[in-house]
């Protein structure tokens, strides 16, 4: 044992010590920052963190997460929280903490310096889960297919022409890719059906059928090996029929492929025509175009932002879910971690029971709890769960419940939301011409219902105000003085709204529903001065659209009926040769049996007369034996 | 340069009165640090084994040297060998999930490809390496060291800053 290595770790002790006691702190400060700055995507920030090795207790003076999509605004920060670390999972590197209270929080406040992350890391950031990725694109595709009004229409200045040189259709480029690849096809048949057997195996039929003599069959063995041949030119005829036969069951089902083609086309035309209605403002006028021109993009926005969470959440369940780990190429030095944990070990973190206080960003005062903040739910087998309430003095107030549960291999996320008693004094409720002014009067509530299992969606919002006034003193921009007197006219009938909007995806099938009691109003005054306008435009572009595609739409036409009946032909014609050919074989098997029959009676007659011929020389010889013996 | 600096520490661990175990027992803790990442609980027992027993700790310098830069180089092949063990042998699986609910365990990060590539060459290598450098010592004391002391390169390597360095570190070995 060198003594002095003994002196050098108790030196070395020393000073972990001290420095524990000094450094270790801001160390850890650091730490958890830049771990949950990576993981939110922006910075995360504590102050006056301190960790006590000895009590094992955690506490901060104040706390900052920043949006990662505003990052000159906070998410939430909070002022001081305290909390126990539980030893034992500790030593198993576990994070385990009974209760959490978090006090001073609050939503949305403004930072004083830019929350970005530098380069590198932001990329680093929990990602969108796929499914959420794709609502979000169908949203965003829904909202865009929304007609917004062509308040020339209602002016009578609308200019066809520039709707038509603005229109770039996409049928026709479609159309022309179609007979591209309708072409190949084609080609592929015609190359399938030429390989098929035809003329020249069924004459080589022909010739080995014609090659079996009958006449020469006179034994058995013979017999036998006529059947063999012909038992090969059946099966060799089977063969080419199946082959052909199978070759027109496929053609069947392309032909019912390509005359979906006519559908197709059909289809594409009409997508050209409501894209170009839309980007006209010139929409068919139905109480679910005129909802969607009224509140349409607003929703989607809220949408967008419920979408955007909980794409976080599902992305982040998803992740913690897998077992075994993918191989990775990690940087040199850093290694892959591979998890292993019992299922009824501690979580990696958790946090059993989280109470907060604060304040939203609409400053309504708010409390509530989180239970089971967990890394892992399956460990515990519990879903986290938040309640959330608060109300604010002018009477608003909020209730919030959400479940996220990702203990089976199918995770479900409910959301729940409602506010209530919102004045709506000063508000807009919509962008939409018509609508746009500022509301003087009247008290809402929003309610909100989000349910989003495995891949399927569903999320309803309603919004309802009551004694409701429009401030209509500033006449809108975008309005001439007709129309504004138009507007007015809807706006006086309006003292309550009520809207109710619902997205359902259920993997493919996708739908946004809207309804609200003001499309009918809306509707009656815009049928009523623009109807007859709309309908002469609407039906002028779709004869344009139509003059347009028309030529290519009858090629397509022709293509397929040419090409179908040529294949259709020459797959008959093979397939009548082999029938043909089977009716022969059968001819020829009968001749065989005939030819094998006769022959046996033959064979047996002569059997028969020697048979005859022997008993009589036999009888012959005894009647001689006995007439000698007497 | 670093091949110089290699050099002289190699010859000053080789030219030293110690005993050869010595030397081949602080280059094969020394292995057993440069394979290791230290950012695992398992260099501390080594390290302390290291500060507290007789080897020779130019030795293991070199050793620590000498294996760090292995393991850069064979990274990929640690990584793909930690893998194996602890994905691919399902059989194994039970066993680090028990010692993974161990208390104080899990600071090992034996859970990570690295560390556990690391530790299973360096226990491989433990036994043959303390055997080989045994040998390769007395070997060289037998047989070359003299040559090798009228090299022009070893007049020049002595007088190197290094080499009175690595003759302090020699010192705080207590001998």
């Amino acid at each position: 044992m060198r003594k002095k290595g003994l002196i050098f770790l108790i030196i070395v002790a020393a000073l972990v010590i001290a420095l524990n006691v000094f450094v270790t702190d801001r160390w850890i400060e650091r730490r958890v920052e830049r771990l949950a700055s990576k993981s939110n995507g922006a910075k995360v920030e504590l102050y006056r963190f301190n960790f006590s090795l000895f009590d094992l207790s955690l506490s901060w003076e104040g706390l900052q997460v920043t949006d990662p999509d505003d990052t000159w605004t906070n998410l939430f920060e909070t002022g001081r929280c305290s909390f126990d670390l539980a030893l034992e999972p500790l030593m198993q590197r576990k994070v385990v903490v009974e209760e959490f209270e978090l006090q001073g929080l609050r939503m949305g406040t403004a930072r004083e310096t830019d929350g970005a992350l530098a380069g590198k890391s932001k990329k680093k950031t929990v990602g969108q889960s796929k499914i959420v990725q794709s609502i979000e694109q169908n949203v965003k595709t829904e909202i865009e297919s929304y007609p917004l009004l062509n308040l020339g229409l209602l002016e009578g200045t609308v200019d066809l022409d520039e709707i038509w040189e603005e229109a770039a259709l996409q049928s026709p480029g479609k159309i022309g890719a179609l007979k591209e690849q309708y072409g190949v096809r084609y080609d592929e048949w015609q190359k399938r059906v030429g390989e098929l057997p035809g003329e020249v195996e069924a004459e080589a039929l022909e010739r080995d059928l014609e090659a079996i003599q009958i006449q020469q069959i006179e034994t058995p063995l013979q017999a036998k090996e006529a059947y063999d041949k012909l038992r090969l030119i059946e099966e060799k005829n089977s063969d080419y029929l199946e082959s052909v036969t199978q070759m027109r069951d496929e053609l069947e089902s392309e032909a019912t492929d390509i005359a979906g083609l006519k559908d197709k086309i059909d289809s594409w035309v009409d997508e050209d025509y409501r894209r170009v209605l839309a980007m006209a403002g010139l929409p068919e006028f139905s109480r679910e175009t005129v909802s969607a021109m009224i509140f349409g993009r607003p929703v989607a926005e809220k949408m967008e932002k419920v979408l955007r969470i909980l794409g976080r959440v599902r992305n982040y369940s998803q992740k913690v879910g897998k077992y075994i780990p993918a191989k990775e190429f990690p940087p040199r030095g850093v290694g892959q971690d591979i998890r292993f944990t019992r299922k009824q070990d501690y979580p990696a973190f958790w946090i059993q029971r989280l109470m907060l206080s604060g304040e939203t960003a609409q400053g309504i005062g708010i409390g509530g709890t989180v239970l089971h903040l967990v890394s892992d739910q399956r460990k515990i087998d519990r879903p986290t769960t938040m309640q959330l309430a608060g109300s604010r003095a002018d009477g608003a107030g909020l209730d919030f419940a959400a479940v996220v549960d990702s203990r089976d291999d199918e995770p479900r996320e409910q959301l729940e939301l409602s506010l209530k008693g919102i004045p709506l004094e000063g508000r807009s409720i919509t962008d939409f011409p018509f609508l746009a002014y500022p509301l003087s009067a009247g008290v809402g509530t929003v309610t909100g219902k989000v349910d989003f299992k495995g891949s399927r969606f569903l999320a309803e919002i309603g919004f309802s105000g009551r004694d409701v006034g429009f401030d209509t003193q500033g006449k809108p921009e975008a309005l001439d003085d007709d129309l504004y007197e138009l507007s007015l006219a809807m706006v006086r009938k309006i003292d309550e709204i009520d809207l109710v909007a619902a997205v359902r995806q259920s993997g493919d099938d996708f739908k946004l529903d809207m309804r609200s009691n003001l499309d009918d109003i809306v509707l009656g005054v815009l049928k009523q001065v623009v109807s007859d306008e709309v309908q002469a435009v609407q039906n002028e572009l779709m004869e344009r659209i139509e003059d347009e595609i028309g030529a290519d739409r009858d090629e397509v036409e022709s293509l397929v009926e040419e090409g179908e009946g040529s294949l259709r032909e020459a797959v008959e014609d093979a397939k009548g040769l082999f029938i043909s050919q089977q009716e022969r074989i059968a001819q020829k098997r009968a001749a065989i049996d005939e030819r094998v029959k006769a022959e046996e009676q033959r064979v047996k007659k002569q059997a028969e007369e020697e048979l005859q011929k022997k008993q009589d020389a036999v009888k012959d010889k005894g009647k001689e034996a006995l007439d000698s013996l007497f | 340069m670093i091949f110089l600096k290699l050099l002289a520490k190699l010859l000053k661990v080789l030219t030293s009165g110690e005993h050869a175990r010595q030397i081949a027992g602080g280059f094969m803790l020394g292995m057993m640090i440069g394979l290791l990442t230290m950012k695992t609980l398992f260099a501390v027992p080594i390290v302390l084994v290291l500060i507290l027993i007789n080897v020779n700790l130019a030795a293991a310098v070199v050793g620590i040297f000498l294996f760090k830069l292995i393991a850069f180089l064979l990274d990929p092949l640690l990584n793909a060998l930690g893998y194996w063990i602890l994905v691919d042998i399902t059989g194994l699986k039970g066993f680090w999930t028990e010692i993974a609910s161990m208390p104080i365990v899990p600071f090992t990060r034996f859970n990570n490809t690295l560390v556990m590539g690391g530790l299973i060459v360096a226990l491989v290598l433990a036994i043959p390496l303390f055997w080989g450098v045994k040998r390769l010592v007395i070997g060289y004391r037998e047989k070359v060291q003299e040559k090798v002391k009228n090299w022009k390169i070893i007049k020049i390597l002595k007088g190197t800053a290094l080499f009175r360095f690595l003759s302090g570190v020699e010192k705080l070995g207590g001998r």
